[in-house]
């Protein structure tokens, strides 16, 4: 008899660990005029800022949800907070955050990480940034790397955000767009002055340590011309039993010849409903790497988007998604071709277990004045069960004929071939089982730095058994 | 009159595409009774004007044709035939009509069908046609279709399909003609080892346009689904392509491919492609490929460096695009008329 391969659910336990709020801290919950106005006041917005976020929630009162995509329904907008004071001010001392707070990047190996192999650390919790800090000499490149609230009333960026913020995601793009314009809360502002390659990567860790509550960070990146960077993004939150909404949003702007790689590993809680909007506007000759791992969550809605806007410019992005049970993940990408010779490549994998629902979706346009523009899409999905479910929806839109547009999509599970080749190598049969399914998640662990690969390959704990009777 | 929808994509996408379904103003007021040639045996009978199964354009047109005053032409065949049968379509000029016809072919039988749409020179109506197709255990239907109404006309080109266990239904659609043309493909693929094959083949100029909705829904194990599209637009043409692989629960060992091929030549040219695949089975094998864009720069210089012009080369290679079709069949009417039509365009 033939058993089947067993692949365990993502090992969560490393995150499940939560402090309890005070509910003093925490707004009340749903999204009104008032709460927005409140909001401002705690964040001591400027004038525009309080316009800007009362504007976009009448722009999300009159919007309505998607009508594609997973279901959700389970999501009470009225039952969320979106807004939870912090307990301290923003610091660039570990040693000046409060104790809970720190224990808690500390178990989630954060400043480990920024003492070994980073250039620059952001860590949020809950709605504000605790810890920001980016190392000397990178600073002394000119290289900002603060939270974006600091910088809104810095003389040296206010005008720069002013000009960048919610350009690219314009709150009118979707609902929770609209949503994010009106309760934003946190995240980073980064800036790579002309010419400078940031060798060593910068990451910021988001975390929801409440239950029932929203998370709203805004991350803008400004990569100027001929710059490098790598930003590195990481999300999680423990086990709840009640909804949880992150609805971040991410506008990067990659100038002439520069180079912007955005990874994320993203692995919130099971009740988490994920519907973060992603997106870059390449220039000449620049260059977006989106490298994305998802692995939590309840629902996902995240497609990073690219629009290659100047002559020669690329878009790269590679993608893994592991739905287990209660999981619905919808993720993919897009990308605008928008200006002639530009090129585009996409290469995702997904997994799908014990009743988990994946979804790649994507969109290839190529506008008419991208001539001699290139794209090509690659989705392999791999079913391991037949509770489960995998859907590939792409679509492209070519409106010039001088245009190369490749794609291919394959569904299927693990090729008994490729079993029995790898037994008549000499492996077990639950060893080749588990080479070949590391082997289909090395599209992503491979383009990540080392220990960041390490690390998501421990997310996904293989265990095989099962025997060839 | 008001618009209906159809080709609607089994699961929708982002709106801003624009790409979820079609939308045609259509509402019948004739019927087209079509002319025929019966295989040798074969009787036509009349039944109630009503769709049975699911087909490729949907549940509105099939609403719409409810309205039709007129009977469903119904062909049977109970072994297999070995002449076809022709139907033949002629729109008049202002007319909007629909007609229904099923097509059933009994245990082990077989039947080729040939089907031509045409109308009068300065046709501008609209005219739909739904073909029910129902292939018993082991039998064989071949449907070949040319569509080459007048380029003022609009037209709607819809089957549904049932193919039972061992079954085989092969569809070949020729699209030439037709101002706005919608053609709509579903197959259910109950049986064990059922199969549908489609080749769709077009070519599109001025600013015509194309919307395709083709649907193999996989139940059966082992059922076998193959859509190939291939074709060429010009000038403003505009075309979309849905294809769909559904392998439902229970569809162990089915296996499904789309492949796509596109030649645009003119930098005017509209091309939507949703290929999608839906998998709740995990013993499956499904794949798509596309490939859309004008000819590479090594193929041009290969031909031109044989002394061929580069206009000829774009010629020869669109002609190719749709002999893969067209070569499907080996009537020769058929190829006649294909011929004569290409011709003209």
């Amino acid at each position: 008899m033939k058993e089947k391969t067993q692949v365990e659910d993502i090992n969560r336990g490393f995150y499940d660990f939560r402090f309890e709020e005070d509910e003093k801290d925490m707004l009340q919950s749903g999204i009104t005029p008032d709460i927005i106005r409140e909001i401002s006041e705690e964040k001591n917005d400027p004038q525009w800022m309080r316009e800007f976020r009362l504007k976009s929630l009448e722009i999300y009162n009159s919007t309505e949800m998607p009508p594609w995509g997973p279901s959700i329904e389970g999501l009470d907008m009225s039952k969320i907070v979106t807004y939870i004071r912090s307990k301290s001010r923003m610091n660039n001392q570990w040693e000046d955050v409060p104790q809970d707070i720190k224990e808690t990047f500390e178990r989630l190996g954060i400043p480990q990480a920024e003492r070994e192999k980073l250039a620059g650390v952001g860590a949020q919790y809950d709605s504000e940034l605790v810890y920001h800090n980016v190392r000397r000499e990178v600073a002394e490149q000119g290289v900002v790397y603060t939270d974006l609230e600091s910088a809104m009333y810095d003389e040296r960026y206010a005008d720069m955000i002013r000009e960048h913020f919610m350009k690219l995601v314009p709150p009118t793009d979707h609902k929770f767009a609209a949503l994010h314009g009106a309760v934003w809360s946190g995240g980073s502002f980064v800036y790579v002055p002309k010419g400078v390659h940031v060798d060593i990567p910068l990451q910021s860790y988001f975390r929801l340590n409440a239950q029932g509550a929203g998370q709203f960070e805004h991350t803008l990146i400004i990569v100027d011309e001929g710059a490098y960077l790598h930003f590195i993004e990481g999300c999680s939150a423990p086990k709840y039993y009640v909804a949880s909404l992150h609805a971040g949003c991410v506008e990067l702007f990659v100038a002439k010849n520069a180079t912007l790689r955005y990874s994320t590993i993203e692995n919130w809680s099971k009740n988490m409903y994920n519907l973060n909007t992603k997106r870059a506007i390449v220039e000449e000759g620049g260059k977006i790497e989106w490298v994305s791992g998802s692995f939590g969550s309840h629902v996902s809605y995240l497609y990073p988007m690219s629009i290659l806007h100047g002559r020669g410019a690329r878009a790269e992005f590679t993608g893994i998604t592991f739905a287990g049970e209660g999981q619905d993940l919808d993720t993919g990408a897009k990308v605008v071709h928008a200006a002639p010779e530009t090129s585009s490549y996409m290469n995702t994998r997904s997994i799908s277990k014990s009743g988990g629902v994946n979804t790649f979706r994507s969109a290839v346009t190529v506008n008419r004045n991208a001539v001699g523009s290139k794209s090509s899409v690659s989705c392999e999905s791999l079913m391991l069960d037949s509770i489960s479910r995998s859907d590939t929806i792409p679509a492209m839109d070519i409106r010039t004929d001088d245009a190369d547009i490749g794609h291919e999509a394959k569904i299927g599970r693990i090729s008994d071939e490729a079993v029995f080749y790898l037994m008549s190598r000499g492996l077990s049969e639950e060893n080749a089982k588990a080479l070949i399914v590391s082997g289909f998640a090395d599209n992503v662990s491979k383009e990540l730095p080392l220990e960041y690969a390490v690390e998501m390959n421990n997310l996904i704990t293989i265990e095989m058994k099962g025997s060839i009777g | 009159m008001g618009k209906i929808i159809i080709n609607r994509l089994p699961v929708p996408t982002w709106r801003s595409l624009k790409a979820n379904y079609a939308e045609v103003d259509y509402e019948p007021e004739c019927a087209m009774p079509p002319s025929m040639i019966l295989p040798e045996g074969m009787e036509p009978g009349f039944g109630e004007n009503r769709c049975r199964i699911r087909t490729g354009c949907g549940e509105e047109l099939s609403r719409e044709l409810d309205k039709v005053p007129w009977t469903k032409y119904v062909y049977n065949a109970d072994k297999v035939l070995d002449d076809p049968l022709r139907l033949y379509f002629m729109f008049e000029e202002d007319e909007r009509a629909g007609i229904r016809a099923e097509i059933n072919v009994g245990a082990g039988a077989g039947l080729e069908v040939y089907v031509i749409y045409e109308s009068f020179e300065n046709a501008k109506g609209i005219g739909a046609v739904q073909l029910e197709i129902n292939a018993a255990e082991n039998s064989r239907v071949k449907v070949t279709q040319l569509i080459d109404v007048s380029d003022g006309m609009d037209f709607i080109n819809d089957i549904g399909a049932k193919v039972g266990s061992d079954a085989q239904v092969e569809i070949t659609q020729v699209y030439l003609g037709g101002k706005n043309v919608f053609g709509g493909i579903y197959s259910a693929l109950e049986g064990y080892r059922s199969v549908l094959r489609t080749d769709i083949g077009y070519k599109l100029d001025a600013d015509r346009s194309l919307d395709i909705n083709v649907v193999a829904d996989h139940t059966g194990k082992r059922s076998e689904s193959e859509i190939n599209v291939r074709g060429v637009l010009s000038d403003k043409a505009k075309k979309v392509f849905r294809g769909t692989i559904d392998f439902k629960t229970g569809a162990r060992e089915a296996k499904g491919a789309e492949s796509e091929d596109v030649l645009l030549l003119n930098e005017e040219v509209v091309n939507k492609t949703i290929p999608l695949i839906l998998c709740s089975e995990e013993d499956v094998e499904g794949s798509h490929g596309a490939s859309i864009g004008r000819l590479s720069d090594s193929s041009v210089f290969y031909m031109m460096s044989r002394g061929i012009s580069y206009e000829k080369v774009y010629e020869i290679m669109a002609e190719a695009k749709l002999n893969t079709v067209i070569r499907k069949t080996d009537d020769e009417e058929m190829l006649h008329r294909i011929e004569k039509a290409l011709k003209r365009r």
